[in-house]
Parts: structure tokens; C-alpha cells; sequence
């Protein structure tokens, strides 16, 4: 039998085409090696290549052999895999570009590290006395944990803010970034004390919020109006979103400044 | 050799679903259904579990999609959600206290069918068969001067009465409009709901004015 029907007759059940390539270049130089020896031996080419042919065996029981043996279907999700990933790069990558300036927004703002500081409208704030407090709370599925807390004085005003940060691995869902997450409630103190956003209580201290987000955190910056250093509390109570729970703030540990 | 192309088809599969992933992160996390997207924002507004009792979608074709509302209940609040057309923009979670003395009236967000304002009535008294609202509108020097009274017959839907309002020539646009765009309880105008049985009996009436 000639070589190159040899070969084709033994390959023709492997379905995936790099597969069948890869056997028939492999099979191809058995029937090289083979035709060789018997050409040294003396034998005319198409001698030498029908006895190398013949002990290669059936082709047909060899093609069935090979055949079950390379089933396509890992070649095939190889293949389908390979232009899904390049898919993939490719939207990501021009959803990356087009993002770009929405994405360097995500970085939190400093948070006050010395005893002086500007808001973003340029007013001077001097922080007075700072706070790392502890304790953390589960509402919903997020963690709220307060990392700081300081007090601070303007030109006119004293102000107890408290930093709250709300975790989740669920990035698709992370906490709403809403500042009526806290407005829309009314924050009580260990002193007895009570603020409020104006548009919700009018006859309480005055609460502001500034919320921001990141991937997977979403961060609120309270804002108690104080009467003077002498009112800072024990602990603030901060109702946070709309089904009445509440994460408690203590104030009393590790004084950082 | 079909190890090898085991290997490298889980190796892409794996590196295909985590660039998806990034890319459905920076696409603002779609998902496909209404039900999903109103979950999805009580959970992370917190409001707690709820029921669904009320869904409309409007006829008019707004940005390659019709404007769906729902209205669903808990245990301390009512939440309307609108969203059309692009969810990840036009998607809308309002949250209202529940009345607890009584039925509580929210607004859905948005106009529907054109210059229409849409008001529903949750947790009515159960035998009630008809409802009323009656809307006074004060007088207004910024918006549209006069002032306005008008009532509606409210559509009993399921466990809601819906309520619309629409441009007459008594009601002026403005008023509809600053209605359908009325978020929070504090900005509904003057009303009175009435809810009446079978034989026109007075069941329950619940107002916001003092």
C-alpha cells in the first residue's frame, strides 16, 4: 500500500484537525524510519515502502483504534475557549479605556493624618482630638466597621465626624453610596443628644453626610454639629439605611491625639 | 493530548470568566431581570425583606424599552422602582415609611403614558371596594399660581388601589409633572384617600394634612 493512503486511512477517524495532524506527523515518521531500514537492507522504494506499510498493520482497525481514543470535544472547548478569552480581553480592555476617568474616581479622599486640613471647597478645618474606634456590626450582608473619628473646629463651628466603612465581597452589590443612607435617620449620642439632616428634624443638632465608593467598600462620613469639645459623647448611635438597624460608635478607646 | 487540551481549554475558561467578570464590574453589573434589580437595591439600601403587590409597564416604548414599575412592601417601608431602556442609568429604588395606622399612599416615579402621574394606595382595608383621592393642590407663586382640587377613582389592582392624575384643563402640566417626580412623603401635596365597601360604607380615611 502506498504511504500517504496508509496514512490517510489511519488517521480519517480523528475528528479534531490539529489532533489528526499531530498523529500523522507522528506516524509518518515511524513509516520514514521503517522504510529506511528496509532501503539499507537493499530493498527497490516501492518495496521498502510496502513492507514498512504492512507492518504498520491495518490502517482501518488502527483508524477505529485512534479514532475512540481522541475524542474532539476537549479539542473543540479548546478551540471555542481560546477566541471566548480573546473576546474577553477585548471587551475588558475597551471597557477599561472607556471607564478610565470614572475609575480614578474611586480612590477615597485623605482623610485628615495631621492637625490641619482643607475640604475640598478650600475650607480650613483643624482637627482637634482623633479616635481609632472598635467593634464592628453585620446589617444586611455588609460589615460596618468605624476606622476613625475626629474632632474638628472651623471658624465657627465644632464637628464630631465619624468615618464608617461598609464591606462586602459581593462586588456586583456593595452598600448604596446614597448619603440618605444615614440622612434619612436621626443620630443619637451618649449624652443624650440628637442630630439630624434639616429636611427630616429641624429641633436637634444638624448631621451632614458624605458618602464615596470602592469596589468593594462603600465609605459615609457623618457630620455631628457639637456645641463645643465639651459635648463629645461616649459613643454615637448611626442608624444606617432604612430597616431601623443601627451600628454604635465607641469613642472612648485608643486616643490618638 | 486530550489531557493537554483539557488543561488549556479550563486554563481559558477560568482566565475568560474572571476578565467577564471584570468587564460586567465596569458595565455597572447588569442583571436581567426587573425583580433582580429591585432586590438587589433593597439589599443594599437595607430595607429588609418584601412582597411584591403591584407591577405596571407602560405602553409607550421609552429608550428601547418600556418603563416598568413596581411596589413592593415590608415590614417598616414601601418601595416604587422604576427602571427603562439602559438599567444601569435608569433604574430608580424610592423608599417610603409605611403608614402604620393605615394604607399608605406612594407616587410612582416618572410620567407614564404621557402627562400622567401614577399614585398608589398599599395596604388597603381588605373589604374596601372603592377608593377616593382627593388632592388639594395650594397655591403656588413659584410653580403654577392657582390652587387645585381634583379627585380620582382609584383602580383596585390586585392588593393596591392605583391612582392617576392627568393634565386637564383644570390640572396643569407642572402639577402632574412635579407629582410623577415626588420622591419622599414630605413632598406629596395635601391629600385625602377614602376607602369605601360594597354598600358605600366609609372604611377608612387617611390624610397628610394637619
Amino acid at each position: 500500500m502506498n504511504a500517504e493512503h496508509w496514512l490517510y486511512l489511519a488517521t480519517t477517524e480523528i475528528r479534531f484537525p490539529p489532533d489528526q495532524k499531530a498523529v500523522r506527523r507522528e506516524l509518518e515518521s515511524h513509516l520514514e524510519d521503517k522504510k529506511a531500514a528496509y532501503l539499507a537492507q537493499g530493498r527497490t522504494l516501492f518495496e521498502a515502502e510496502k513492507a514498512a506499510t504492512e507492518d504498520m498493520g491495518d490502517p482501518e482497525e488502527l483508524a477505529k483504534e485512534l479514532g475512540r481514543i481522541h475524542r474532539p470535544w476537549w479539542g473543540y472547548i479548546w478551540r471555542a475557549s481560546k477566541v471566548l478569552l480573546i473576546l474577553a480581553i477585548i471587551m475588558t480592555a475597551v471597557e477599561l479605556w472607556t471607564n478610565k476617568d470614572d475609575l480614578s474616581r474611586l480612590s477615597r479622599p485623605e482623610l485628615p493624618a495631621g492637625e490641619t486640613y482643607r475640604t475640598e471647597n478650600g475650607q480650613e478645618r483643624t482637627v482637634l482630638e482623633r479616635w481609632r474606634p472598635t467593634g464592628a456590626k453585620r446589617l444586611g450582608g455588609y460589615r460596618f466597621t468605624s476606622p476613625m473619628a475626629w474632632l474638628e473646629q472651623t471658624e465657627t463651628w465644632y464637628y464630631l465626624v465619624v468615618c464608617l466603612r461598609a464591606d462586602t465581597w459581593r462586588f456586583w452589590e456593595p452598600c448604596s453610596d446614597s448619603p440618605w443612607m444615614i440622612l434619612n435617620n436621626v443620630v443619637s449620642d451618649s449624652q443624650g443628644a440628637e442630630y439630624a439632616w434639616p429636611e427630616v428634624r429641624q429641633d436637634c443638632g444638624y448631621l451632614s453626610c458624605e458618602t464615596w465608593r470602592e469596589p468593594f467598600t462603600t465609605w459615609y462620613l457623618a457630620s455631628l454639629n457639637l456645641p463645643g469639645p465639651e459635648a463629645v459623647p461616649e459613643w454615637v448611635d448611626i442608624p444606617i439605611g432604612y430597616g431601623g438597624a443601627s451600628v454604635r460608635v465607641n469613642l472612648e478607646r485608643e486616643v490618638l491625639a | 493530548m486530550e489531557r493537554r487540551h483539557r488543561l488549556r481549554a479550563v486554563r481559558n475558561l477560568i482566565a475568560a470568566a474572571l476578565l467577564l467578570a471584570v468587564f460586567w464590574w465596569l458595565y455597572s453589573c447588569p442583571l436581567p431581570t426587573r425583580e433582580m434589580r429591585l432586590r438587589r437595591s433593597e439589599r443594599q439600601l437595607l430595607v429588609g425583606e418584601s412582597d411584591i403587590v403591584f407591577s405596571y409597564e407602560s405602553g409607550i416604548r421609552v429608550e428601547r424599552g418600556s418603563l416598568v414599575m413596581l411596589v413592593s412592601v415590608g415590614e417598616r417601608t414601601v418601595q416604587t422602582c422604576s427602571d427603562y431602556g439602559d438599567t444601569r442609568v435608569n433604574h430608580r429604588l424610592e423608599v417610603w415609611p409605611k403608614n402604620p395606622a393605615g394604607a399608605t399612599l406612594v407616587a410612582l416615579y416618572g410620567e407614564i403614558e404621557g402627562l400622567t402621574a401614577g399614585l398608589v394606595a398599599v395596604e388597603p382595608p381588605a373589604s374596601a371596594e372603592r377608593a377616593v383621592l382627593t388632592i388639594y393642590w395650594p397655591f403656588d407663586i413659584w410653580f403654577d399660581g392657582e390652587e387645585v382640587v381634583v379627585t380620582a377613582e382609584g383602580e383596585r389592582k390586585g392588593e393596591v388601589f392605583l391612582f392617576w392624575m392627568e393634565t386637564t384643563e383644570d390640572v396643569p402640566y407642572n402639577k402632574i409633572l412635579r407629582l410623577s417626580r415626588t420622591t419622599r412623603v414630605s413632598d406629596l401635596p395635601p391629600y385625602t384617600l377614602e376607602f369605601f365597601s360594597g354598600d358605600g360604607a366609609l372604611l377608612e380615611t387617611v390624610t397628610n394634612m394637619a
